[in-house]
C-alpha cells in the first residue's frame, strides 16, 4: 500500500486548490476608463481593457473593430489597440468618426480560449452600463443589437 | 647707436642683430656713462608698494563681477513662454514671460500661455498668476486667484500649479482649477490624473472627478462629478467643518460603486475606530483583490493601498 506522508500532503493542498481555480477562471476582459491604465500616454483613450486568465500574455491575440451607423450607412473600421504597461493592458483611442453611433467589437484569444466584449463608445469615452463582456468573440447579431441599443 | 647687446626672444634678437649690422657703431658720450654711474651710487627709494586695501577690495569686486555676469547671462538666456492675450475671442497682444514674471487678466481679457513644449494653460478673466520656474523638468506656476485650464502632454510631475492651499501636480492630464484670493478653490480633472498636495496630504484626482481645497486645511477628499449631492455635501462637512461621524455615515450611506474613489481616500483620513466601517463599505462594492488583505489595508500599508486603488480604478 502506498502511503503519503502527511507533511507532503499538506504541502500539496494549496497547489491542488489553485490549479482548478485557475482553470475555472478562464479568459476574460475587464473594461475601464483611461485612468485605469495608470499610463499618462493613455489619457486620451476612449477606454482601456485588460486580459485576465492568460498565463502567457505574449500569446494573447487581439482583434478590434469599430462598428457604426453614420446617417443610414453601416460602417466598419479596423481599430488598432495600443499595448501598455503593465503587460496585458491595451488602450483603444477614438479611431472612428465623431458622427453617428459606434460600438467597439473586441475579441481576445489566448491558447485555445476566447473572450470578447462589445463596448458602446462616443468620441472620448464609453458606456459602462451597456458594455457587454462575453466568453466568446462577439457575433454579428450581438454587434447589430448593441449598435441599435447604443445610447450615444 | 649705443654699444649694448639687445635683449629679447631669439628670433627678435636675430632680426635686430641683422638690422644692426647695417648701422654704424658709435661710442656713447662719456657724460652719459657718468650720469648712469652717479645714479647707481645714489640710494634707491623703496618701490611704492600697492596699498593693502586694494587687495582687500579685489576679492569682493571679483565676486560682484562674477555675480553680475551670471545674473546677466541668466537674464539673457532664461526660458521664456509665449502668452497670447485675447479679448472677445480675438488676439490683442503677444508677449513672453519668464520665471518671476506676473500675469494678470482683467474682466474682459483672457490669455493663453504655452508651457514650454509640454502644453498650454488658458487663463480666464480676472485671474492673476506668477511664473515660478520654466526649466525642462520644473514647469511651475503660482495661481494667486482666478481660474485656469491646463492641458499637458508630458510624463508625470513636470508641471505644477501652486495655490495658497494646495499644489496641483500633473500626472499627465487636463484640468480646470479656480481659486479665490484666500486660497479656497476647486480642481476639476477632465483627462488623466492630478495629484493635489499640501503639507504631506495628497488627493489623487482622476478624470471625471473634482477636489475642493480650503485655506488652512488643504485639499479635501476627491469625488466624482456625478456623485450624489448628499454625498458631496456630507463630504464638505467632513473635510472642512471638523468632520464628524454623522457626516461620515452620510457619505457611506450615499456612496455608489464608483464612489470607492472617495472611500479609498477616506480610509486613511478617518479616525482609526471608524476605519473598519469605510473598509466594509468598500468591500461591499467590489471584492478585495487577491493580493490585498484586510489586515494590511486597515493598517494602511502603502503598497497594499496602492494595489487596491489601481484595481478599483477599473471601476471608476
Amino acid at each position: 500500500m502506498v502511503t503519503i506522508p502527511m507533511k507532503r500532503l499538506l504541502t500539496a493542498i494549496p497547489f491542488l486548490l489553485i490549479v482548478p481555480a485557475l482553470w475555472a477562471q478562464g479568459l476574460s476582459l475587464t473594461i475601464g476608463n483611461s485612468v485605469a491604465g495608470q499610463n499618462f500616454a493613455m489619457k486620451s483613450a476612449a477606454f482601456v481593457f485588460r486580459v485576465n486568465g492568460c498565463a502567457d500574455l505574449s500569446k494573447v491575440q487581439i482583434t478590434a473593430t469599430a462598428e457604426g451607423i453614420v446617417g443610414n450607412a453601416r460602417r466598419s473600421v479596423p481599430v488598432n489597440p495600443i499595448p501598455s504597461q503593465p503587460a496585458g493592458v491595451w488602450a483603444i483611442g477614438a479611431q472612428w468618426s465623431a458622427e453617428g453611433k459606434w460600438v467597439v467589437n473586441i475579441a481576445a484569444t489566448c491558447q485555445n480560449e476566447t473572450a470578447g466584449a462589445i463596448v458602446p463608445v462616443s468620441r472620448w469615452t464609453f458606456d459602462r452600463a451597456t458594455t457587454q463582456l462575453l466568453t466568446h468573440a462577439p457575433t454579428s447579431a450581438e454587434v447589430e443589437a448593441a449598435l441599435k441599443a447604443s445610447r450615444f | 647707436m649705443f654699444n649694448r647687446r639687445p635683449q629679447g626672444p631669439p628670433h627678435h634678437n636675430e632680426a635686430i642683430a641683422q638690422a644692426l649690422s647695417h648701422l654704424p657703431v658709435v661710442e656713447a658720450p662719456d657724460a652719459i656713462w657718468n650720469s648712469i654711474e652717479a645714479s647707481l651710487d645714489r640710494p634707491q627709494p623703496a618701490p611704492a608698494s600697492a596699498p593693502r586695501w586694494n587687495l582687500w577690495l579685489l576679492a569682493p569686486a571679483t565676486v560682484l563681477l562674477i555675480f553680475i555676469a551670471a545674473w546677466s547671462w541668466n537674464l539673457l538666456h532664461r526660458t521664456r513662454w509665449q502668452v497670447v492675450r485675447t479679448s472677445n475671442g480675438a488676439p490683442t497682444r503677444t508677449e513672453t514671460v519668464a520665471a518671476g514674471d506676473w500675469l494678470q487678466t482683467d474682466a474682459s481679457t483672457r490669455a493663453e500661455m504655452r508651457i514650454g513644449d509640454i502644453g498650454t494653460v488658458e487663463i480666464e478673466p480676472n485671474s492673476r498668476l506668477r511664473v515660478i520656474a520654466t526649466s525642462a523638468n520644473n514647469h511651475r506656476l503660482s495661481l494667486d486667484h482666478g481660474e485656469i485650464s491646463a492641458t499637458i502632454s508630458a510624463p508625470p510631475k513636470l508641471f505644477f500649479v501652486e495655490t495658497k492651499s494646495a499644489t496641483a501636480v500633473d500626472l499627465g492630464c487636463q484640468y480646470d482649477m479656480k481659486v479665490d484670493e484666500a486660497g479656497n478653490g476647486l480642481l476639476r480633472v477632465t483627462r488623466g490624473w492630478v495629484s493635489f498636495e499640501w503639507q504631506g496630504r495628497e488627493s489623487l484626482v482622476p478624470a471625471g472627478a473634482s477636489c475642493r481645497t480650503r485655506a488652512g486645511s488643504g485639499p479635501g477628499t476627491p469625488f466624482f462629478d456625478d456623485a450624489p449631492q448628499r454625498l458631496t455635501a456630507a463630504l464638505d462637512q467632513f473635510d472642512f467643518a471638523a468632520g464628524n461621524e454623522a457626516a461620515l455615515n452620510a457619505i457611506l450611506a450615499n456612496a455608489r460603486s464608483r464612489d470607492t474613489l472617495t472611500l479609498w481616500h477616506l480610509l486613511s483620513r478617518v479616525p482609526a475606530p471608524l476605519r473598519t466601517g469605510v473598509f466594509d463599505r468598500m468591500v461591499s462594492f467590489a471584492p478585495l483583490p487577491s493580493d490585498v488583505t484586510r489586515e494590511k489595508a486597515l493598517a494602511l500599508d502603502p503598497q497594499t493601498l496602492k494595489i487596491w486603488k489601481d484595481e478599483l480604478a477599473w471601476t471608476w
